[in-house]
């Protein structure tokens, strides 16, 4: 009889000892998750990035997290920005959702679609005035991807969602090739 | 010598032809419908099946919205739409919705609609044919007809970022305050983040 007790009181306290140790390493599992990369950016720098005239291709995607198709295709574009030269194919994935949103809706956001790459989110801007900065006509539906060749000139643009293959397809025709297969 | 002038002649008169084709070709393209044309009228049945024209309400302000339930940013305005709707339909302005979607069906709206109490009549547009007529893109996009059924907003709702976002600038309550005022309407044309308008796919 006593036997039993013992046992079962052991058994218990493994049992216990096992979930204390689990919620242990859940707590340092969350804590190790990586920050997210949230730059802000404003219209007056998109206009000098276009206009830098670096060697390679600048890929412009406007989004926002209430915006499903937006949120379906960032993954591709995480895999573009794995696969291609950084120098070479400058990413830019820029939300238009404004400061505001910064701490209570992209951060956990980001936590929860974590990306390889940085997120840029943009100060103030309408689309009238990113119209503007972008030379192009834009009618505001999200997302927006627009590519632009070293001379800062537009060479592609996607209004609605798109894929890996479609971008992919742009970078082959200027003569972009991937640096891994990954 | 005349003849290198009847060359020059010829040569002025036909750089000035194209000139003005290329303008008018340009500005064709720019835009199927401007601020201050009639507004094209539509044919266009509501989820209970009860058909409503734009001609209908002629002599009102009507207020378009192309909607649809599908975007969030769409919904998000939804509050605010049926707040101008409780302040201004007593004073002869028309709400009406617009969905354009080619998934979305009246039934959907319908289920919608009475969920969320949205207290005017959305009128499906099928294969999106009103919406390719007045070029409409985004949803919520609006469009506002005066008493003479001339267009004289068109674009944004209001200037939030998000759903749940707080706009600076309320474009819709303020056109339809200049109109009732009497007074022109200070930002007549406006853009807005959104929803793609999801069309019938090309085949």
């Amino acid at each position: 009889m006593v036997n039993i007790y013992y046992r079962c009181s052991i058994a218990l306290f493994c049992m216990l000892f096992l979930m204390t140790f689990s919620f242990f390493l859940l707590a340092v599992g969350e804590q190790s998750e990586k920050e997210p990369v949230i730059h802000d950016i404003k219209l007056t720098q998109i206009e000098t990035l276009i206009a830098e005239k670096k060697p390679g291709l600048i890929i412009i995607n406007l989004w926002a997290t209430w915006c499903p198709p937006c949120v379906a295709e960032l993954p591709h574009f995480g895999n573009i920005y794995k696969k291609y030269s950084k120098e070479k194919v400058r990413l830019y994935l820029i939300n238009i959702e404004g400061k505001e949103i910064k701490e209570k809706v992209l951060k956990p956001f980001l936590k929860k679609n974590a990306l390889p790459c940085p997120v840029y989110l943009l100060e103030g801007g309408k689309p009238e005035e990113l119209e503007k900065v972008l030379k192009t006509e834009i009618s505001g539906a999200l997302p927006i991807t627009i590519i632009y060749n070293s001379e800062g000139k537009l060479i592609k643009k996607f209004e609605g969602a798109i894929t890996e293959n479609n971008i992919e397809l742009v970078l082959k025709q200027n003569g972009m090739s991937p640096i891994s297969q990954n | 010598m005349t003849k290198t002038n009847a060359t020059k002649k010829s040569a002025i008169i036909v750089s000035i032809c194209m000139l003005i084709c290329m303008v008018f070709g340009l500005t064709s393209q720019i835009k199927a419908l401007n601020i201050g044309d009639p507004m094209p009228d539509f044919n266009l049945k509501d989820y209970d099946g009860k058909e409503h024209s734009l001609t209908q309400y002629k002599g009102k302000i009507v207020v378009i919205e192309f909607c649809s339930q599908e975007c969030p940013y769409s919904r998000g305005a939804d509050p605010d739409l049926a707040k101008l709707h409780a302040k201004y339909s007593t004073k002869g302005v028309v709400f009406i919705g617009i969905d354009s979607h080619f998934k979305t069906q009246p039934e959907d709206i319908k289920k919608y609609a009475l969920e969320t109490k949205k207290p005017y009549p959305i009128l499906k547009d099928v294969e999106n044919k009103y919406a390719d007529k007045v070029d409409a893109k985004v949803t919520p996009e609006i469009f506002i007809v005066d008493k003479d059924g001339k267009l004289v907003y068109h674009g944004a709702f209001d200037d939030r970022k998000g759903p749940d976002g707080q706009p600076t600038e309320k474009y819709t309550e303020n056109a339809i305050e200049a109109l009732l005022a009497g007074k022109p309407i200070e930002k007549a044309e406006t853009k807005a983040w959104g929803c793609t308008i999801k069309r019938v796919p090309k085949s």
